[in-house]
């Protein structure tokens, strides 16, 4: 009874990727379930297309260079949140998370025009800025979660024994916060790869993220090559994503 | 020689004065225990030691250097928490080797200290383990290697044994005091265990409210209790108030009571008897007090007697259960006396 519960949850989660992925080999111009006939042609349409290739690019960059902005950013304000009194901590604890409960269509309208008075508009620097902001919060409250789990007196300890402040961090601090670290930089890597709101907005003709590529294209045409480009990505998560997943985040320790 | 000194020490919160002008030289060699009550001060003295806590006031003198402005990894202290501390991503000999890597030792002299670190420790052999594979007594006799391994001029105990069960604490509590001694390295030991106290100090710093209450032997706070505070923190004492008038004691009910010499002259006082050294007699006794005995308790080896005097004071009295002792039941009229040098009289 139970095993039928699961499967039937399994099903429903997962059906949509099923799905996708299966009509990425149909040999009709549009996608249709069950596919008929099977082949690759979507999947070379997809790779003769610069614009969609350029994207992943883009995209990938984009997501890294955030992703290691967020994750140096939300691992130093987790550490002075959780380990410094100062005055005012609470309110800002509070205020660092906030972007997460920001609705991102007025965060991207407001970036859009704060951008524009700066002349960040248009600007690589300007995306990897604004899905910094967004995915700190992430980064922060996961490291925060792994930071609360340790001891305090273990960093006394490393400093009593004759450890400075950054042999202290590399060697005890770190190690003991990796799970969070990391778990904050696969989220914050797989929110900005995924972004389309705030890019819409901040992303000018030549810096069109792959979001923003394939929400253009679905516009104008039907074909099967965006279900070819979700099944490259979906066994790429599945190849690469998954296996960290399962090495660093599972749920036990 | 005076390995560490502490002048005028002080240490505020807001309004709450957690350590208050504290005031101790420790000679080279010697074990102080800090002893007192929840909240009196004890951690935060020792984390100022520690260089954890910034003093508000006062300095902190090693072999006469002020270090009190030196940053916690330069003080060549060693410290031993209550929560053990290990580095759980650590083996066991990497824990043990991480001080002596930090303070730049030659590589090559490493392990040979770790090891005897370790077997000074009774755990040669347990270098390959991580410390979550050992037990709480095993886990707290690494980081004792771990400090010892750097032969520092000061170890600091923070309750280091407040974890453990009852039996392996009074062990534990000996192999420290042992270890101690055979390495001579000066220490400071934070409880509020007062038998741990006891056996484990040269000295007994008695804390109360920020303040050092008294500072002495173990057998000097527990025979000649400076405060009222000290004579009821350490063991049990009858505590009866009035008034000293000529070299006299007369209690607040106005019964005159047998005391010792009275130093601070004239004036309201606490006459305080160990209920062991109170005497038990029959009634009608001469040179005793008469009372009616209120309650009788058995603790252990031996029997309180809670004698009720007609103007109202209670005395407690302790009994060897021996057989053949004499013993009393509720309701039974008797005298109780005690010695004039057995009792102090103390400042309120
Ligand atoms: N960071 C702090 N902020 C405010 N008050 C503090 C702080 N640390 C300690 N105190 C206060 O200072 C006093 C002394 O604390 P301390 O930890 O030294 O006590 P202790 O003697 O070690 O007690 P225990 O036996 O419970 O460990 C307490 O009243 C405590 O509330
Ligand atoms: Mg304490």
């Amino acid at each position: 009874m139970l095993i039928a519960v699961n499967i039937l949850i399994l099903l429903y989660l997962v059906a949509p990727v099923i799905v996708v992925v299966a009509t990425a080999f149909t040999t009709t111009a549009y996608p249709v379930f069950p596919p008929q006939g099977f082949t690759f042609r979507w999947f070379e349409r997809f790779l003769s297309m610069p614009e969609f290739t350029e994207a992943i690019r883009r995209s990938a960059l984009l997501a890294l260079s955030s992703t290691t902005v967020a994750t140096v950013l939300g691992t130093l304000s987790a550490l002075s949140l959780v380990r410094y009194r100062f005055r005012g901590r609470e309110a800002m604890s509070a205020f660092m998370l906030s972007p997460i409960l920001f609705p991102t269509i007025v965060f991207g309208l407001a970036l859009l025009v704060f951008y524009s008075r700066v002349g960040l508009s248009g600007s690589f620097a300007g995306l990897v800025i604004a899905h910094s902001v967004l995915t700190t919060p992430f980064v922060i409250r996961l490291v925060m979660a792994s930071l609360a789990e340790f001891d305090p007196a273990v960093e006394e300890a490393s400093r009593n024994l004759g450890a400075g402040w950054w042999r202290t961090f590399l060697q005890v601090t770190l190690p003991l916060i990796r799970p969070g670290v990391l778990a904050g930089a696969v989220f914050a890597f797989i929110i900005s790869f995924d972004e389309l709101v705030v890019t819409l907005f901040l992303a000018g003709p030549d810096m069109t993220t792959l979001p923003v590529r394939i929400y253009t294209y679905v516009e104008f045409s039907s074909d099967p090559t965006i279900s070819a480009i979700s099944t490259v990505l979906i066994v790429a998560w599945m190849l690469i994503g998954v296996p960290v997943y399962a090495r660093f985040l599972s749920v036990k320790h | 020689m005076i390995d560490l000194e502490l002048q005028n020490l002080t240490k505020t919160y807001g309004t709450t004065t957690a350590v208050d002008d504290v005031n101790l030289a420790v000679e080279a060699g010697e074990l102080v225990a800090f002893l007192g009550p929840s909240g009196c001060g004890k951690t935060t003295t020792l984390r100022m030691v520690a260089g954890f806590i910034e003093p508000t006031a006062g300095a902190i003198l090693v072999r006469g250097n002020d270090i009190t402005d030196l940053k916690p990894n330069h003080r060549d202290m060693g410290m031993v928490f209550q929560s053990y501390a290990l580095f759980p991503h650590m083996t066991v000999e990497r824990n043990v080797a991480f001080g002596l890597v930090a303070r730049g030792v030659p590589r090559a002299d490493i392990a040979p200290k770790v090891s005897a670190a370790l077997d000074l420790v009774g755990l040669a052999g347990f270098g390959d383990r991580y410390p979550k594979q050992l037990s709480g007594g095993q886990q707290q006799r690494v980081a004792l290697a771990r400090v010892l391994a750097l032969k520092p001029k000061l170890l600091l105990f923070d309750e280091p044994l407040s974890n453990l069960d009852a039996k392996l604490r009074v062990q534990m509590r000996h192999e420290i005091r042992e270890l101690q001694k055979g390495v001579g390295i000066t220490s400071l030991f934070v409880t509020h265990d007062q038998e741990e106290a006891m056996t484990i100090a040269d000295r007994i710093a008695v804390m109360n409210n920020g303040r050092i209450d008294q500072i002495g032997t173990p057998a000097e706070i527990y025979d000649h209790p400076r405060t009222r505070f000290v004579a009821d923190f350490i063991g049990t004492s009858n505590l009866i108030d009035g008034r000293v008038a000529g070299g006299r004691f007369v209690s607040k009910s106005g019964l005159e009571l047998p005391c010792g010499p009275a130093k601070a002259g004239d004036g309201e006082a606490v006459l305080a008897v160990r209920p062991e050294k109170v005497e038990l007699a029959d009634a009608g006794s001469p040179d005793a007090l008469s009372g009616k005995v209120t309650r009788v308790t058995k603790l252990g080896g031996l029997i309180e007697y809670a004698a009720t005097l007609p103007t109202g004071e209670i005395v407690l009295i302790h009994q060897q259960d021996r057989s053949g002792a004499k013993t009393r039941a509720l309701g039974d009229d008797i005298a109780v006396s005690w010695r004039p040098e057995d009792s102090r009289l103390l400042t309120i």
